[in-house]
């Protein structure tokens, strides 16, 4: 009698495991597939969810196809105004952009390109080491649960939420729905500017190009990639402010670049020399006011070809 | 904390559910995998993907306070001497991460996670060599002291009941894994979710202006937080000792139903004050003790479990209210209450003093500030 209860507390507990395992899979799956953080006006965006969605045409579903992509890093989001443009290219620009992201969200096919691809680079853009946001979906392991990988936005929507009640203010009083990325206004001061000499001398402009290597494996993936499936791909050299020299490193990586991009004939645009320093905010982003501007005034009619 | 690092927990998941998996092997099959061989790698890997220097300060660590073991065992003469020696060369480590609470900056390399808690075992494995002259095998001590479930904050293994349980151990089941499954997300539960809430009221109640009923509010919310915090964490390593078929001790046992602060310390983080009585016991108590020295001795136990939490001045505030609230149980004989013989008010209302003052005492962890304590305090008179 007593081995007979052993027996069924076991068999019991197998199944209360195994349930529980399932329970959490199909509750992974449902939040995977309706992925409210992404969706919900309540959660933060971050670059790559404005640009989904910013480009949904229909409210139920996210675009992910689209025909032609300005892809690159916060330079492109300050250079590139796409609400002015005539060519129809997307701004794929996001903060912390490398060309392994770009791969990753080509593969994860989290966006598809059909036609053209515009690479806006700089050296940064190449960086292996270079810091991420790592709320980008692409960044999630198969095996992390949906809750766990948004653990911090979901984190600071529940705890303001609560503050909100302790304080009887309704749970959600800040919704997201501003999806401009952010642009960069005014022009930093001599003082300003030495002062990002120093922090980006120290942080990058002593980097070999060993560090850089991962980022020039990606781009032969991504110029693979386009010719396999038909897809114009060009790239377009971001400016440079021209208060500072370009570093040895940074010229060393430009060199590489080019190079693999010569040997894959792929056009290049080269801006980095063509703006003044007024019409930069900082060393490489170019002010809302006037950069953007001339950078549209330039780049629009190429992008157009 | 090691669990609320969601990679560390990966890790240690993955490391007790391999272990527990060649236990159901052995189990099943008869296998005889050699699990006691196969753990320190385990537990030295895992350590070393958190932290590099980590893992190497513990294995040299290991090393040394090992071979001191084996000198005191050997040791025919100034064992005493020795013996004490060996507690002190134990402790270096737990003291140099101290440091900076004495006013000297600290050295990178040594900041060293769970030296509080490997120290205590490594000086219960010397008072296993001293007091009970057994020789101690290196592959059991090695396990010991890097058990992982309980490597940064405890529960705090004995020696001979860890020995005991690595020799013989749990058999794993549905049953056993399912408890383990349900503790596991109750001490999660617990620690990720009821404490943060508490957290968080506990904070809007502090930028309340202060009056009485706030501050008793205070005082309730810190309490539970830190239950919440500290049974949370010990459910978890519970849990995951469980899946791995060792036994690991219970840190709480109903605190709520304790009548007097001496019963209190045996219900609440049992396995820490149980350690220190129990250490200062057999070195200073052999004999039989008088009111005031076993006062003076439950005073010393707490001052140095204060000290043990942290070297300041908020500690050392701790260790002296505590201390004497047990000093003055021992002198007015009001260490314990025998539930069975007093009436159930008086039991109760025994209780409800007790955790009261314990409560008080939970500001020292939940508030950094003196001056924030003061002022919680000071708001108990104003009506």
């Amino acid at each position: 009698m007593n081995k007979m209860k052993i027996k069924k507390n076991n068999k019991l507990s197998i199944i209360f495991i195994i349930g529980l395992f399932i329970i959490l899979v199909v509750i992974d799956k449902l939040f995977s597939m309706f992925d409210p953080v992404a969706s919900l006006e309540v959660f933060y965006k971050n670059d790559f969810e404005k640009t989904w969605l910013s480009h949904q045409d229909n409210k139920e579903e996210i675009e992910r196809i689209y025909d032609k992509v300005f892809f690159g890093n916060s330079t492109v989001i300050a250079a590139y105004a796409e609400e002015k443009s005539i060519s129809g290219y997307v701004n794929m620009g996001m903060d912390y952009a490398t060309i392994k992201d770009l791969l990753e969200i080509l593969e994860g096919e989290f966006v598809q390109i059909t036609d053209e691809l515009v690479l806006g680079i700089n050296y940064l853009t190449f960086l292996d080491t270079f810091d991420t946001n790592p709320s980008y979906i692409w960044h999630k392991k198969p095996w992390e649960p949906y809750l766990y990988f948004h653990r911090d936005r979901l984190h600071s929507f529940i705890t303001e939420g609560i503050k909100n009640v302790l304080v009887r203010e309704s749970f959600v009083t800040v919704k997201y729905t501003d999806l401009n990325k952010y642009y960069y206004y005014g022009v930093l001061s001599d003082k300003e500017l030495n002062e990002k000499i120093e922090i980006h001398g120290k942080k990058y402009w002593s980097i070999s190009t060993s560090e850089y290597q991962e980022n020039m494996v990606a781009l032969k993936y991504i110029i693979d990639y386009c010719n396999q499936r038909g897809v114009r791909l060009r790239c377009v050299w971001m400016p440079w402010n021209p208060y500072v020299d370009k570093p040895v490193n940074v010229l060393e990586v430009e060199e590489q670049v080019n190079q693999i991009l010569e040997q894959a004939g792929i056009e290049v645009l080269n801006l980095s020399n063509n703006f003044s320093r007024e019409s930069f905010h900082d060393l490489g982003h170019l002010n809302y006011a006037t950069g953007r501007n001339k950078f549209m005034g330039v780049i629009d009619e190429w992008l157009s070809q | 904390m090691w669990f609320l690092d969601a990679n560390t927990l990966f890790l240690i998941s993955a490391a007790v559910i391999l272990i527990g998996f060649m236990r159901i092997l052995n189990q099943t099959f008869q296998l005889n995998l050699p699990i006691k061989y196969i753990m320190p790698f385990v537990e030295v890997g895992v350590i070393y993907y958190i932290d590099s220097k980590l893992a190497i300060f513990y294995m040299v660590y290991i090393v040394i306070t090992y071979l001191l073991g084996v000198l005191l065992y050997k040791a025919k003469i100034f064992r005493k001497t020795l013996f004490f020696i060996c507690c002190v060369i134990a402790c270096i480590p737990f003291f140099l991460n101290r440091m900076p609470a004495l006013g000297i900056e600290n050295i990178n390399f040594l900041i060293i996670i769970g030296i509080s808690y490997c120290m205590l075992k490594v000086i219960d494995t010397y008072f296993v060599i001293y007091y009970g002259e057994l020789k101690i095998k290196l592959l059991v001590y090695i396990n010991y002291i890097l058990f992982l479930p309980v490597f940064t904050s405890g529960p705090i293994h004995r020696f001979q009941d860890f020995k005991k349980s690595l020799k013989y151990p749990l058999h794993i089941d549905g049953v056993l894994i399912a408890q383990s499954i349900k503790r596991l997300i109750r001490g999660l539960f617990k620690k990720l979710v009821m404490a943060e809430i508490c957290m968080l009221i506990f904070q809007q109640l502090l930028s309340v202006e202060s009056c009485w009923y706030v501050s008793w509010g205070i005082i309730l919310l810190s309490y539970l937080i830190l239950w919440l915090d500290f049974s949370g964490y010990s459910d978890i390593a519970i849990a995951f000792g469980n899946i791995a078929a060792i036994r690991v001790p219970e840190n709480f046992k109903h605190p709520l139903r304790s009548a007097s602060m001496t019963q209190f310390w045996r219900n609440w983080h049992v396995t820490l004050s149980d350690y220190i009585r129990e250490h200062i016991y057999i070195i200073v108590a052999k004999k039989k003790l008088n009111k005031f020295k076993s006062g003076l001795l439950a005073f010393l136990t707490m001052s140095l479990m204060a000290l043990w939490h942290g070297f300041n001045f908020n500690f050392i505030i701790s260790g002296f209210y505590l201390g004497m609230i047990l000093f003055f149980e021992n002198i007015f004989k009001l260490t314990t209450v025998n539930r069975k013989k007093v009436n159930k008010v008086y039991f109760y209302s025994r209780c409800f003093i007790t955790n009261l003052l314990f409560a008080i005492n939970t500001l020292i962890f939940t508030l950094s500030e003196p001056a924030e304590i003061f002022k919680v305090i000071k708001g108990l008179l104003i009506f």
